[in-house]
């Protein structure tokens, strides 16, 4: 059974699961500068159409389904209305077979403020794609690796490792104690219904959680954990091939758009 | 290695282990059998120094391993000489693949890293994990899981292995499992082992040497023959001796029947049975025993499934058209191994899972169309473990719950708590704290405050899990007591001996379908190919004296034999 926590996480062995989760970090970094850089809504639509498609190629139709996906169309879509309307930018009304398009409460639709709407469209979802690809084909705990490799000590980044494993557990154990106190008769209907089945839900994990915490740390304890010498790290911290390449060409495409940027500005 | 020893945990006043003294030779494999409470996980905690360096406690005497004395040496570094594996697989378990996991104790010694890979791919080797290296240690099986636990103690390098109770939460796929897989330590590294636990059967096929502890003191010490062949001692500590040991008891006590020491394995007592029945003619078999004779339950059927399919949200397909039906009044094991479908399909009953496909009638009511909350009138379901349920400051509020959600009241309400309490014998416990009591106490609670909302069908879900010989014992007093009170019962469990003496008719399941039903009789006789091919299927073994008098059908015994008691009886009209 897959965890809340593990929902957004899609299993595979496509080029990007394969990646190091360093360099999943650092392109989704690369995106977020990128689309910065730019207002043009030509090249951010590239760039979401970009992202999206590695989403599409790595997750398949999960880039679609996701919850993450359609949270971000509903946030892209009404920027084009709103900017479109509101923004002061705003001045040639759109017309549309003779007649301009009011909107209640905002305005008239304007051609520059839609066009601007367009650029926080699709960098809300390029950076989204971008940010969904990272998550979607990294494994929680790969993700904490990744920031271990990145300096994080290593007693952190266990410690975040066990909450990421208690989570699940605690899920588990909360649905046993909810089926186990229904099936005495505890009823979930109304609110108050629901403020009287605290206690006899929140007591029994309160307890349960504590004796496994107890019981985790002698296990941690008999496998020599905090042993006073210096641990030996089994990973390889190399990067791959296909890593290198990835963090040149999402180096090349910085570079080049902040060259481009400040050509524009000077 | 143990000297003179006495043990208290901090704040308490009693001592958990009393003057102990045990000299425990390399390569030795040691069985440490006890009720609960008796001392064996805290002997198993001094063993690698967890008591008293991380537990703290008052200690009297003291531990050596190899000449170090244990509260004088840090845990990491005793860690290296005494592997620890509790009984609880995933709160052993941190680490992304199988691999880590294994890896994970020689990576906090320090060790080299190429040293750390030759013993990871040893430990995965020596408990039988190849392929599973990069599996993550949480998706497997119980069995899987406990030897992972295992593997990753062996990568340490320890002389000595000590294991609590490592198959309690275990089916018995994963306690066998166990068994081998610590045989095969044994086999290839000469190991010394120390294992607690509550299956004597097995312990006296695969251990040296065996160790009572009773009250916090050893009383018994020796090879296994010596030990369990001293039924009555045995027993008095809430110990449960083999089957076949305890025939060869009751031959004795019973029919005057002595061959000589009792043997405590199957074949020992296989071979000793067979010479003396070889001795007597072959007149005609015994007469079988009376499948029907046990039958309490009626013919009306309370609980009706009608082709019942379940999936759960994640697609697994859990049911796959199970029809059946409960009678009013009966006693029904449901069993199979974990993964089988038995705790889903019996979810269905109370309402707490919904059809995805077919039909499930309770006492003629669509189970789909009512609530959780309507249904466990009906039907009451007790959870394995007790600490899911128990919530209250007092026994008397916490057996008050639900009937006080049925909207009960003073005095109806306290004459209906206190008769549950009476009915299964706990009245004193009325204003203790249900958090203080022991386990074995708890279970009786939780079963009183499902009671005490006077449901039709009682489901008790692994009852005997976790608990002692004589927690077992209670159990059966409890289904006996339900049964008398009218309850139609229904036990999901491991335990086949258990199912053979309290339960009128079994269920086997597979792989979420219902291969077979019949009374234990018939669904344990081994004679018959047909059960024997849906006993080897579900990798269940029926109980020890059943699988013997199937061994001994050769002189004419019969087959479905249920009880050491019964054997006895057969045995010496035979003989006699």
């Amino acid at each position: 059974m897959t965890s809340e926590i593990e929902a957004l996480y899609k299993p595979g062995n496509t080029f990007f699961h394969r990646l190091d989760p360093r360099t999943k970090l650092g392109w989704m970094l690369g995106m977020m500068i990128f689309s910065f850089l730019f207002f043009d809504p030509k090249v951010l639509f590239l760039v979401c159409v970009f992202n999206f498609a590695l989403l599409l190629w790595s997750t398949g139709k999960y880039a679609l389904t996701s919850p993450i996906s359609e949270a971000m169309l509903l946030l892209a879509v009404p920027q084009i209305i709103v900017h479109g309307c509101v923004n002061v930018a705003g001045v040639t009304p759109v017309a549309f077979m003779g007649s301009t398009i009011s909107i209640p409460l905002l305005g008239t639709l304007k051609w520059e403020g839609v066009y601007l709407g367009f650029s926080y469209a699709f960098r809300v979802l390029g950076v989204g794609y971008a940010t969904l690809l990272f998550i979607a084909t990294t494994h929680p705990r790969d993700l904490v690796k990744g920031f271990e490799r990145l300096g994080l000590p290593f007693k952190y980044s266990f410690m975040i490792m066990m909450s990421l494993q208690l989570i699940p557990e605690a899920i588990r154990e909360t649905r046993i104690i909810l089926e186990a106190q229904q099936s005495r008769g505890m009823k979930m209907r109304g609110f108050l219904e629901r403020l009287r089945a605290l206690l006899p839900v929140f007591i029994p994990i309160t307890i349960g959680s504590m004796q496994r915490v107890q019981m985790m740390s002698m296990a941690l304890d008999a496998r020599a954990y905090g042993a006073p010498v210096q641990r030996t790290e089994l990973r390889d911290f190399r990067l791959h091939k296909a890593d290198k390449i990835m963090l040149c060409a999402i180096s090349i495409m910085i570079v080049i758009g902040i060259y481009l940027f400040l050509s524009k500005i000077l | 290695m143990i000297k003179g020893l006495s043990y208290r945990y901090p704040s308490t006043n009693d001592w958990a282990l009393k003057d102990i003294n045990l000299e425990i030779d390399e390569g030795e494999y040691v069985g440490v059998v006890g009720s609960n409470g008796a001392g064996k996980t805290t002997l198993s905690l001094l063993l690698n120094g967890l008591i008293p360096n991380a537990l703290g406690g008052e200690l009297k005497g003291k531990v050596t391993v190899y000449g170090m004395d244990t509260s004088k040496h840090k845990t990491p570094e005793l860690a290296q000489k005494v592997g620890l594996v509790f009984s609880d697989p995933e709160a052993q378990l941190s680490q992304i693949t199988v691999e880590e996991e294994v890896a994970f104790g020689p990576a906090n010694l320090g060790i080299p890293k190429e040293r750390i890979f030759e013993n990871v791919r040893e430990s995965i080797k020596v408990t039988g994990l190849q392929g599973l290296e990069r599996r993550a240690p949480l998706t497997l099986s119980g069995g899987q899981k406990q030897r992972v636990a295992i593997a990753a103690v062996l990568a340490m390098n320890p002389s000595v292995l000590v294991l609590d109770e490592p198959t309690s939460n275990l089916d018995p796929l994963g306690t066998c499992e166990i068994f081998q897989t610590i045989k095969d330590i044994v086999d290839i590294r000469g190991i010394t082992v120390v294992m607690a636990e509550h299956h004597t059967e097995l312990l006296a096929e695969y251990a040296d040497r065996i160790v009572t502890l009773d009250d916090g003191q050893v009383v018994a010490d020796g090879h296994p023959q010596e030990v369990f062949g001293r039924c009555r001692d045995v027993e008095k500590m809430g110990i449960r001796v083999p089957q076949v040991t305890r025939t060869f008891e009751l031959l004795e006590d019973n029919h005057g029947l002595c061959f000589g020491k009792y043997p405590v394995t199957l074949k020992t007592a296989c071979d000793v049975l067979s010479r003396q029945l070889a001795k007597t003619a072959v007149s005609k078999p015994t007469t079988a025993f009376d499948t029907f004779g046990q039958k309490r339950g009626g013919d009306e059927a309370i609980i009706r499934v009608e082709d019942l399919h379940f999936w759960y949200p994640d697609n697994v397909y859990a049911l796959k058209g199970v029809s059946l039906e409960v009678c009013k009044g009966e006693v029904l094991a449901i069993v199979g191994q974990n993964g089988s479908g038995k705790t889903t399909l019996a979810k269905h009953f109370n309402g707490l899972l919904r059809p995805s496909k077919g039909k499930v009638w309770v006492k003629g009511i669509d189970a789909s169309k009512s609530s959780v909350g309507d249904l466990s009138k009906l039907v009451g379901y007790v959870f394995q473990n007790p600490n899911h349920q128990l919530f209250n400051v007092t026994v008397f509020k916490e057996v008050a719950f639900g009937p006080r959600s049925f909207g009960l009241k003073g005095e109806e309400l306290e004459h209906r708590v206190d008769e549950a309490l009476h009915v299964f014998g706990i009245e004193d416990l009325k204003e203790e704290n249900p958090f203080g009591l022991s386990l074995g106490q708890r279970k009786l609670v939780a079963i009183a405050s499902v009671f005490a909302m006077h449901p039709e069908v009682v489901i008790l879900d692994e009852p005997a899990m976790g608990q002692d010989y004589s927690g077992v014992k209670r159990i059966s007093q409890v289904v006996k007591t339900l049964s008398e009170n009218g309850c139609t019962v229904i036990v999901i469990t491991h335990d086949m001996s258990f199912v053979a003496e309290n339960t009128e008719r079994v269920i086997l399941m597979r792989d979420g379908r219902l291969l077979v039903e019949g009374d234990p009789r018939t669904v344990f006789d081994m004679s018959s190919d047909k059960m024997s091919a849906f006993l080897q299927a579900t990798n269940l073994r029926p109980p020890q004296v059943t699988e013997l008098s199937y061994l001994l059908s050769s002189y004419g015994l019969s087959t479905n034999v249920m009880t050491p008691e019964e054997l006895a009886e057969i045995t010496a009209k035979r003989l006699i």
